[in-house]
């Protein structure tokens, strides 16, 4: 069943996309990408992935927080439930603390990510394809 | 020239300015008590109405003074105070020019010396009135006279007592000459004294000889006063200036450190997106996810996936370093207790220290709570740990121990390891600093966790220190003030 899971990668950086795709891919996994927020709400909505990806940092600073935010204000059960993996330093032991700060006010640092997993830069695609493979295991039945 | 927070230089003279009126009061109220007085001692021949009348108008002129020290603060303008301000400036004593406030001081000198001259005029009149050339009230003058040498100038002291010795000799002259009525103080007082010549020169000589050797012997000692607290003046002025100049200069170095900071930081963060997109494509290579690998390529990768893990290493370390620094600059701070930070920490390494066989031990029954950025700190107290279990052999251990006492918390990280050469020690905390041993023990390490390690314990009001015997093992110990 994993073998044929969508995964959609939401990230600006394409070289690193690429690399994670190679790893993907050969796990049997269908990959879609998509380089910002708004592409990458639409790929959301228009491919169903089973898992997401998501860079934090993207051009925009925070852009991967507003995603998150925006893909789980959505009223279809879908966009609540599908599991992100964020790719960030974010410890999960410490609250939410980023670099750059929350001085747009768009969320608070300590505020709860509606997230599954964290997965720190760079990149271990061992780690990531085992965190995939618990995020889809532990994702709740459509 | 301004000088804030030092008050003007004419202040001492406006001080003084009102006191002499406060005096005044005093002299109103002792010559109407005197002509009170006059009847019960006996002096028939005191005129007492018309001194009465010198009390009254002394009374009336002090009033005008009260309220025209309080307006001369406001410069004058017009032709009459132009004249009148060179003048006065010969009036103002040496030492309080140059000083900036020139003219308001030289207002306040001509002041002091109009109230001195008509003091004298009050007082010859008085003079007249008791007796003339044989009054008692002459020896006033030489209140006035120092009075003189206090407010003004050495040559302003030479003039005033001129005026009031002039004065003398009017009342004196015109007295013996018969221009001036004669007011003997009674019967018995010798009526025709006024009229001896002998008495009359003497009188005078005496009475000049008082004014001018009280004048010179006042403003002697005056102007040396007035030389101790210019000197006092231009020293605190000179310090104020040293002062500003250091603040200036601190200021310019936190900038700079803050700009250095802030310049590494966006190095850090610039490069550390690259590499870690190096690491990750090198690793999915070398995992073979993107085909087979065969050998002198798997070792080319692996070497090169390890430089670059080495290079994002040195990057996090000096992003860490870089917000470390800045932390201390207007962070919010919470309270954090460190047994229970502590205590995870030690979980989180634990796997590392059992794979290199090195015991793990936490007392943390010390408790203590601090207030700071948990995030530097839970840094600070990995960095430590992580530090021990590298440098110690298999079979060695590290050991956590937390203590309050004085209103501080003392952690205290202990390893057995290969330990730290006294030369080395003053340097471990230096950014890229590693000590031979250590780079020869242990080729990871970028030389910036100690370094991190410090700015946190700084930032935080506390410090950090360090004790080692080579061979046998090291201790540092991170003092940080406890949240009350």
């Amino acid at each position: 069943m994993p073998s044929r899971a969508k995964i959609l990668i939401v990230d600006d950086d394409k070289d690193l996309v690429v690399a994670l795709r190679f790893a993907l891919e050969r796990e049997g996994y269908q990959v879609a990408s998509a380089h910002d927020l708004t592409v990458g709400l639409e790929a959301a909505s228009a491919e169903r992935p089973d898992c997401i990806v998501l860079d934090i940092m993207m051009p925009h600073a925070t852009e991967g927080f507003h995603f998150v935010w925006r893909l789980r204000q959505q009223d279809e059960a879908y966009f609540r439930n599908v599991p992100i993996i964020v790719l960030s330093a974010i410890h999960e032991r410490t609250d939410l603390r980023f670099y750059p700060d929350s001085s747009d006010g768009t969320y608070q640092a300590g505020e709860f990510l509606p997230v599954q997993d964290f997965v720190d830069k760079p990149i271990d695609p061992a780690l990531l394809l085992e965190r995939i493979d618990r995020a889809l295991r532990l994702k709740p039945p459509a | 020239m301004t000088h804030s927070g030092e008050p003007p230089v004419s202040s001492d003279l406006e001080r003084r300015a009102v006191w002499f009126i406060k005096l005044r009061w005093l002299a109103a109220a002792g010559v109407a008590t005197a002509a009170g007085m006059a009847r019960i001692l006996g002096l028939s021949g005191l005129p007492v109405g018309p001194i009465l009348a010198v009390a009254g108008s002394l009374i009336v002129y002090n009033t005008v003074l009260y309220f025209v020290t309080a307006r001369l603060s406001v410069r004058p303008v017009g032709r009459a105070w132009e004249s009148a301000d060179s003048f006065a400036r010969l009036l103002v004593p040496r030492t309080f020019l140059g000083l900036g406030d020139e003219s308001r001081v030289a207002r306040f000198a001509f002041f002091a010396f109009v109230q001195v001259t008509i003091d004298f005029v009050f007082l010859a009149v008085l003079l007249h009135l008791s007796g003339g050339v044989g009054s008692p009230f002459a020896v006033f003058f030489v209140f006035h006279v120092v009075i003189a040498s206090v407010l003004l100038s050495r040559r302003g002291t030479y003039l005033q007592t001129t005026v009031g010795f002039l004065l003398f000799a009017f009342v004196v002259w015109g007295e013996y000459f018969g221009l001036l009525d004669h007011h003997p103080l009674d019967s018995v007082w010798p009526a025709c004294a006024y009229r001896s010549f002998s008495v009359a020169f003497t009188g005078l000589v005496v009475l000049g000889a008082t004014l001018y050797l009280a004048s010179y012997l006042c403003s002697t000692v005056a102007v040396d006063l007035r030389e101790r607290v210019r000197a006092n003046l231009l020293l605190s002025r000179e310090i104020a200036g040293e002062k500003q100049k250091l603040e200036d200069a601190y200021e310019t170095l936190r900038e700079s450190e803050r700009t250095k900071s802030q310049y590494m930081r966006k190095v850090a963060h610039e490069l550390r997106g690259p590499l870690g997109t190096i690491e990750t494509a090198l690793k999915v290579v070398l995992q073979g996810m993107a085909g087979a690998l065969d050998g002198p390529s798997r070792d080319l990768i692996g070497r090169a996936e390890r430089r670059a893990g080495e290079l994002a290493a040195v990057t996090r370390d000096l992003l860490l370093l870089a917000r470390a620094r800045e932390a201390g600059l207007g962070a919010e701070r919470v309270t954090v207790a460190l047994d229970g930070l502590l205590a995870e920490v030690i979980e989180d390494l634990r796997p590392a220290a059992q794979s290199k066989n090195v015991a793990l031990l936490i007392d943390a029954g010390g408790g203590g709570v601090v207030l700071g950025d948990p995030v530097a700190i839970r840094q600070l107290v990995a960095n430590l740990v992580e530090n021990g279990i590298r440098y110690t052999r298999p079979g060695g251990s590290v050991a956590a121990r937390l203590r309050s006492q004085d209103g501080c918390v003392m952690l205290k990280v202990e390893d057995t390891g290969i330990g730290i050469a006294e030369e080395d020690l003053t340097r471990v905390f230096d950014e890229f600093y590693r000590a031979a041993n250590a780079r020869e023990y242990a080729a990871e390490g970028t030389g910036l966790g100690l370094a991190i390690c410090k700015v946190i314990a700084e930032r935080h009001g506390g410090n950090i220190t360090v004790e080692s015997r080579p061979g046998h093992g090291t201790c540092f110990t991170v003092t940080l003030p406890g949240a009350s």
